[in-house]
């Protein structure tokens, strides 16, 4: 450790939110990270640090990198105040030993405005390869520079959720519960006869009253109908 | 008593007739009960279908039926009957799709029945009714694998047959009932080449007879063509110098070898292109010298070839007239086709047979089949052209029948436009357009206003009073019903078609108004053949014309071509550009130049960035700072972001922002879906249960990238990746195991919704994804992909579909007010309008838990039939779905292409913004003419009563 950086190591455990975790064993991933602060569209990456996500599945990490010159800060706030982005090149192994290498960028006024605090969320397919690094920072804008000159590097390691299934079992479930409340309900159906079926009486009941009405004759026989008489 | 008898009768006879009164009641009412449930008044009212077969591969002319028709078999795998008289569809029949559906043979219809023989190994032999189109009989051909006994490495699935491969270089041939398959075969050994010719019944798949023809001259190189009853070989193209010919039926007979001087006079030069020449005889063409000169032989026990020079771009037809061979000869120059007819052994011409036409549809034709019957007026010909822009056409007697534009059968790039404004509306916009009589200070130019003015109702006043006197109107340029209406429902469809030919289509009626052909376009890859349409400028800036572009390959070079037209009007608005580079990608830019087009920003394969037109270079330069393009390669799974903010107005350069790479080992990027470019979200967040507001996630720039698992553990998974293409952030991804494709995804406002194939479970289902931003908005006014750094909450369900799915497709409106719908176009050929309530991943499951206007959830997704847009009208083989908005907020406009053509508007809230047709005018006008009378009677008698009162 003769060299003249400061080295800072930052152990987080992220705690992944996702559920049904896909992964069926845990790996490792190592990432070297480089950086550009130049401007011009042909990137000059210089070195930043090692990450080692030792455990995928829990997402710890162990982040080794340098702290900033005041040259190089100098050089980041120069990109800040021409709106320029600030570029990340990261090279990830992963424990199948396979190294790809993935390029990431952020407004460079956005790291500049959070004290130079970053995100980098290293995203895994199903088969626990590295698919994208990306860097993000919460901000806020800014153009001048900052009281520290060390990163706080959060590591995230996030891999695809298992998809939606149709949920078949808890409605055949929810289907047998109304059933059975159904068939619960209709024995313990006590109500009286009227209670029960008055739906059907009471038409009825209207049916002869109209059809007695209409009929002169039998209206005539009651006695009581009255006005039909011709 | 003597009374009462036919009393009685007359009753009984009064009885029966009323019963049979009620009978004829009853079938009456029925029928009417019938209609009703139909709605028959509204058929093709608001719709149009157009069906397609394709280009045409084989035809046959069916002279042996009492109706006269025309058999063929297409590209598209179909095969269909034609009319004679015109052209249209008598029956249709789709077969199997890609390879499984190739048409391979077609054949006896001049003995009145039809076979085919399509598919790979096995292939599957088919008899058809002619007048129908019924299969009568099908059985599949397996045949055995000759080269079996010496291989015995076969792979499990072709044991017993051959190689699939193979079945590309077996030759058909169906003649009298028997289906003859011809397959050269060759063991490395030169000596122990053969020609295996297997017969059989074709309507019962019996084997007669099966025999191997020695042919020593064949080798692997070798290509031969069939010319019955003899096969025709050539060693490798362009080192041939003898063509073999080898007859196939008489096993006795020896090979003939026709060497380069016989046939073109001269040692000197090799074969190449030998080609069978279809028609009545036995005859191939080949050509020498990378096809610089072309000869004919015809094949008979002397063979001969003749020594005339043919032109290399003809097409050649044999046909039989009076009872003499006639050689075709097609050609096309100058937009003329020339069918030259020559008597095949003297080669002298035959003019009343030679005929000469120019039509904007035949580009380049060939003959595809001919008839000459000997009628009483003399000879005459019937030729079913087909042309290399797909059109086919019937030409009869030197004049043209019917031409049908069979290009439309695939469509790989369609845009809806807004109608030009009438003439009249345009001499108003013209009044108002002050845009050169601002002055710098803002004042206005009062007496050239005045001038103008004055000019313009004066010309109104002349056009009114010719109209009233009855002179014609002055000719105008646009046909009268092409204008806009008032709720812009009448547009112009643009269909590019893979063939490089471009229509405008009428949306009212489907008739084509036009039409172009760029040559020597495909599409930007092989397999999916795409190519891109932008509006650059539409309709509304008048004089300015509206302007399409076209970006595709070339066909030789695969470099960027783009052609400029008028959408309306079929105009080309310049030359075809052929670019010096490949484009990767392409964008439309979302601000104009001062004329009001939208330069087109491409990036070519060495990441260097382009503008169209050049002219634009500084617009595009202006807004750099806020453009970002985004690239993805299939083939090596590289996803890269770039940004323009390095751009000069000289030079607009492009530097690599993100990257994020899938590896191909384990996957391969199936799709990559975008959101609509116009789509508006009018609701920005989701009322809950308990009055708060859950805030939608809308980002422009997510992108979806649907990739499917490769390799043996990874086959059969799908993951979705939702991506930020302007940060690179990834937003969310899901993974589903066990599925497979075709997968169909709907990207749009806050939401996904995909459907694929569950293995597992052996159906179709569709699955959603929504995603939110919480409880609190991150930025009220605009999204910005660069300072959200907050992930989505997604909420994710699935569900059942019980149909297969072609193609998904989301409505559009203009406002984005009106809910959304999914046009699901189903493998039945119906179109589906599926609410995307029903598909909604917030549906509780739990139904205590509900929420406003959601529905409790159900696994499996019903398909209503009166939900079916097309009702009975099937859409064969639907390969995209596009929608436009309307003037009208409440209404959709749908296009569906494939193989057939389909229109139709659909109000996914209902027509909330129309009035009802039968809505009665006549009883609100009389309501408030009431209402105001009395009003005002009321008004007088109140002042009256008012006045008494202050009298009291």
């Amino acid at each position: 450790m003769n060299s003249p950086y400061t080295w800072i190591p930052v152990l987080l455990a992220v705690i992944l939110s996702a559920v049904g975790s896909e992964l069926d064993y845990d790996g490792w991933l190592r990432l070297r990270v480089w950086h550009a602060l130049n401007k011009g569209p042909m990137p000059n990456f210089i070195e930043r640090g090692n990450i080692t996500v030792t455990s995928v599945r829990s997402g710890a990490s162990t982040v080794a990198q340098a702290g900033l010159k005041s040259s190089e800060l100098d050089e980041l706030r120069k990109l800040a105040e021409d709106d320029r982005e600030y570029r990340l090149k990261a090279s990830v192994r992963g424990s199948s030993g396979t190294e790809t290498t993935f390029f990431t960028s952020v407004p460079a006024c956005l790291v500049l405005g959070s004290e130079l605090e970053d995100f980098l969320t290293v995203w895994l397919d199903g088969a626990a390869e590295p698919v994208a690094v990306s860097l993000s920072s919460y901000g806020p804008c800014s153009r001048e520079v900052p009281s520290t000159q060390m990163w706080t590097t959060e590591v995230q390691v996030r891999y695809p959720e298992a998809g939606p299934v149709p949920d078949t079992a808890t409605y055949i479930q929810k289907l047998e519960r109304e059933r059975e409340a159904r068939e619960r309900g209709e024995t313990k159906d006590n109500r009286s006869f009227l209670a029960k079926y008055w739906m059907y009486i009471v038409p009825a009941v209207i049916f002869v009253l109209l059809s007695s009405a209409t009929n002169p004759e039998a209206g005539g026989a009651g006695g009581g109908g009255g006005g039909a008489q011709r | 008593m003597g009374p009462f008898v036919p009393d009685l009768r007359g009753k009984f006879n009064r009885f029966l007739s009323d019963i049979q009164l009620l009978q004829y009641l009853i079938v009456f009412f029925g029928l009417f009960n019938l209609s009703l449930c139909l709605y028959e008044d509204q058929v093709g009212k608001f719709d149009w279908r157009q069906n397609y077969v394709g280009k045409i591969k084989f035809a046959s002319f069916d002279t042996v039926s009492a109706a006269k028709k025309i058999i063929v078999a297409t590209e598209e795998n179909v095969v269909a009957a034609l009319n004679l008289k015109s052209g249209q569809i008598l029956w249709r029949r789709v077969l199997e799709q890609g390879c499984a559906g190739h048409v391979r043979a077609l054949g006896g219809v001049s003995d009145g029945d039809l076979i085919t023989v399509s598919g790979g190994v096995p292939a599957i032999v088919r008899a058809w009714d002619l007048a129908t189109g019924h299969i009568l009989n099908e059985w599949p051909l397996a045949e055995q694998n000759p080269e079996r006994l010496d291989s015995p490495l076969i792979s499990f699935n072709t044991t017993g047959l051959y190689d699939p491969e193979r079945i590309e270089d077996v030759m058909w041939h169906i003649k009298d009932g028997t289906l003859h398959h011809i397959l050269p075969t060759y063991n490395g050994d030169a000596h122990k080449t053969e020609v295996e010719v297997t017969s059989y019944d074709s309507k019962t798949g019996e084997k007669l007879k099966s025999r191997k023809i020695d042919a020593a001259f064949i080798s692997k190189e070798s290509t031969c063509v069939l010319a019955v009853p003899y096969i025709a070989c050539i060693d490798q193209p362009d080192l041939a110098d003898k063509v073999y010919i080898q007859h196939l039926y008489a096993t006795d007979s020896d090979f003939q070898a026709i060497p380069v001087i016989q046939i073109f006079g001269s040692e000197t030069g090799h074969l190449s292109n030998l080609e069978s020449v279809p028609g009545d005889e036995p005859v191939v063409s080949v050509s020498r010298d990378n096809g610089q000169t072309k000869r004919i032989i015809v094949i008979n026990t002397e063979s001969a070839p003749i020594p005339n020079d043919l032109s290399k771009d003809t097409a050649l037809y044999i046909t039989t007239a009076d009872e003499g061979k006639v050689l075709l000869q097609t050609s096309f120059e100058n937009q003329v086709a020339n069918v030259a007819a020559v008597e095949l052994s003297t080669f002298s011409p035959i003019p009343n047979l030679s005929v000469s036409l120019s039509h904007n549809s035949i580009q380049a034709p060939t003959i595809v089949a001919s008839i000459c019957p000997r009628q009483p007026k003399g000879t005459g010909c019937r030729h079913l052209l087909s042309s290399e822009d797909h059109s086919v056409a019937l030409l009869q007697h030197s004049r043209l029948v019917w031409v049908r534009e069979e290009a439309l059968a695939n469509i790989v790039a369609v845009e809806m436009m807004e109608l030009p404004m009438s003439d009249r509306e345009q001499a108003i916009e013209t009044e108002f357009d002050q845009k050169e009589n601002f002055d710098v200070d803002g004042s206005w130019d009062v007496v050239s206003m005045m001038v103008r003015r004055i000019c313009s109702q004066a010309n109104q006043l002349k056009g009114l009073l010719q109209a009233v006197m009855g002179f014609s109107p002055p000719q105008s340029t646009q046909r009268a019903d092409l204008v806009r209406d008032e709720f812009g429902l009448h547009k112009m469809i643009v269909a590019v078609t893979s063939a490089g030919k471009i229509y405008g289509i009428e949306s009212k009626r489907g008739e084509i108004i036009w039409q172009l052909r760029v040559k020597n376009i495909t599409g930007f890859s092989k397999a999916s053949k795409k190519m891109v349409l932008y509006v650059q400028r539409g309709s509304r800036h008048f004089p300015h014309p509206p302007q399409c572009a076209l970006l595709a390959a070339d066909k030789e070079t695969g470099n960027g071509v783009i052609y400029t037209f008028n959408p309306m009007t079929g105009q080309p608005l310049g030359e075809v550009t052929r670019l010096g580079y490949k484009i990767k990608q392409s964008m439309l830019l979302h601000v104009s130049t001062d004329d009001f087009l939208r330069p087109i920003i491409l990036l070519d394969t060495e990441d260097s960035v382009h503008a169209f037109p050049e002219s634009a270079k500084a617009t595009a330069a202006s807004v750099a700072k806020s453009v970002y393009i985004f690239t993805a390669d299939q083939e090596t799974g590289v996803l890269s972001g770039f940004s323009l903010a390095y751009s000069t107005p000289e030079e607009l350069i492009a530097h690599m922002v993100w990257q994020v790479i899938l590896p191909t080992k384990t996957q391969q990027i199936v799709d990559v879906v975008s959101k609509s470019t116009i789509e508006r979200v009018h609701s920005q967040g989701r009322v809950l249960g308990d009055r708060s507001v859950l805030y939608k996630y809308i980002n422009p720039n997510l992108v979806a990238i649907v990739v499917q698992g490769v390799g043996s553990t990874h086959k059969n998974t799908l993951t979705l990746y939702l991506l930020d293409v302007v940060s690179g952030a990834m937003v969310f991804s899901v993974v589903h195991k066990r599925v497979r494709g075709p997968f169909h995804v709907v990207h749009s406002e806050n939401w996904l919704v995909y459907s694929y194939f569950n293995e597992k479970s052996r159906r179709t289902e569709i699955a959603t994804l929504e995603l939110y931003e919480g409880k609190t908005q991150s930025n009220t006014t605009a999204f910005s992909s660069l300072t959200t750094t907050v992930l989505p909450i997604v909420e994710r369900q699935a569900f059942i579909f019980p149909a297969s799915i072609e193609f998904l497709q989301e409505t559009i409106t203009e406002k984005g007010i009106t809910s959304k719908h999914i046009m699901v176009a189903l493998a039945n050929g119906g179109i589906l309008e599926l609410p995307w309530m029903l598909v909604d991943p917030r549906r509780p499951i739990n139904p205590e838990m509900r929420e406003e206007g959601v529905i409790p959830y159900m696994p499996e997704i019903p398909i209503q039939m009166d939900a079916i847009v097309n009702y009975n009208q099937s859409i064969a083989r639907v390969s995209g779905i596009h929608t436009s908005p309307s003037g009208l907020e409440s209404t959709c406009l749908v296009f569906v292409y494939g193989l057939d053509l389909f229109y139709t508007r659909v109000a996914p809230s209902k027509t909330f913004d129309v009035l009802k047709e039968d809505f009665d005018y006549y009883l609100i006008t009389i309501v408030l003419l009431a209402l105001t009378v009395s009003s005002y009677v009321t008004k007088k008698l109140a002042s009256r009563k008012a006045q008494k009162q202050a009298w009291k």
